[in-house]
């Protein structure tokens, strides 16, 4: 007889353990940077619903909206950003 | 027992993390990769804390009204470690903005990303010995 209560306790946290764990290894080993900076929310939201479990909800909100929405969109940005071909004499104009 | 093995589990997956962003930041050559692995050393760093402020059978550091609070002192868990995070949660994303900012300037300057083609660049290495 299997307790259904203690099996979702246990395999919930550890589902999302792994989440977070291969989420950022899949994240790293990506080659076009654009699908990196997007699987980098699948980490920040595990983590993020790590912290719900361990019994900090406000800090899970506060991960949730930084590690899931604000990081990679910052990654994404600066990812197209990289993608033109830089203007150098703009630049050194003006330093 | 039972829930002893989500703490540990919680422990083992921000040492894993802080492990995957060092060896991100140390051996991987794109720039963008490694201020990525600087994000998760964060990111394990938070949850370690995190971890160490739990409580086996415990309830969130919330009192409501209908509460004792002998028994909400005896099962409530730690809460100033959850205070410290939040804020290092916003302050590491405001160190990962500015990092990102550099690193456009960078490739504005050279062109590349590479963090050995950058090291190899002979402007740059001039630009140093003046």
């Amino acid at each position: 007889m299997i307790d259904v209560n203690i099996l979702v306790q246990n395999a919930v946290p550890l589902a999302l353990y792994v989440f977070a764990i291969l989420g950022a290894i899949v994240a790293l080993m990506q080659k076009d940077l654009l699908k990196m900076a997007v699987l980098t929310s699948v980490s920040g939201f595990a983590v993020a619903a790590i912290f719900q479990v361990l019994l900090a909800p406000d800090v899970a909100l506060t991960q949730a909206v930084v590690g899931a929405a604000i990081i990679p969109t910052l990654v994404g940005l600066s990812v197209l950003k990289t993608r033109e071909p830089p203007v150098t004499e703009d630049v050194e104009g003006d330093s | 027992m039972a829930i002893e093995i989500v703490q540990c589990g919680a422990l083992i997956t921000a040492a894993l993390l802080m492990i995957i962003g060092l060896v991100a930041l140390v051996y991987l050559d794109n720039v963008l990769k490694k201020i990525i692995g600087a994000a998760f050393i964060g990111d394990g760093v938070n949850l370690l804390i995190i971890a160490l402020g739990y409580r086996v059978n415990g309830i969130p550091y919330i009192f409501l009204q209908n509460m004792d609070v002998n028994s909400f002192l005896g099962q409530a868990s730690y809460p100033l470690p959850f205070a410290l995070v939040l804020t290092s949660i916003v302050i590491g994303a405001s160190t990962l903005a500015v990092m990102l900012a550099l690193a456009v300037v960078l490739y504005k300057r050279n062109g590349t990303l590479s963090a050995t083609a950058l090291l190899n660049d002979k402007k740059l290495g001039e630009e140093n010995n003046e």
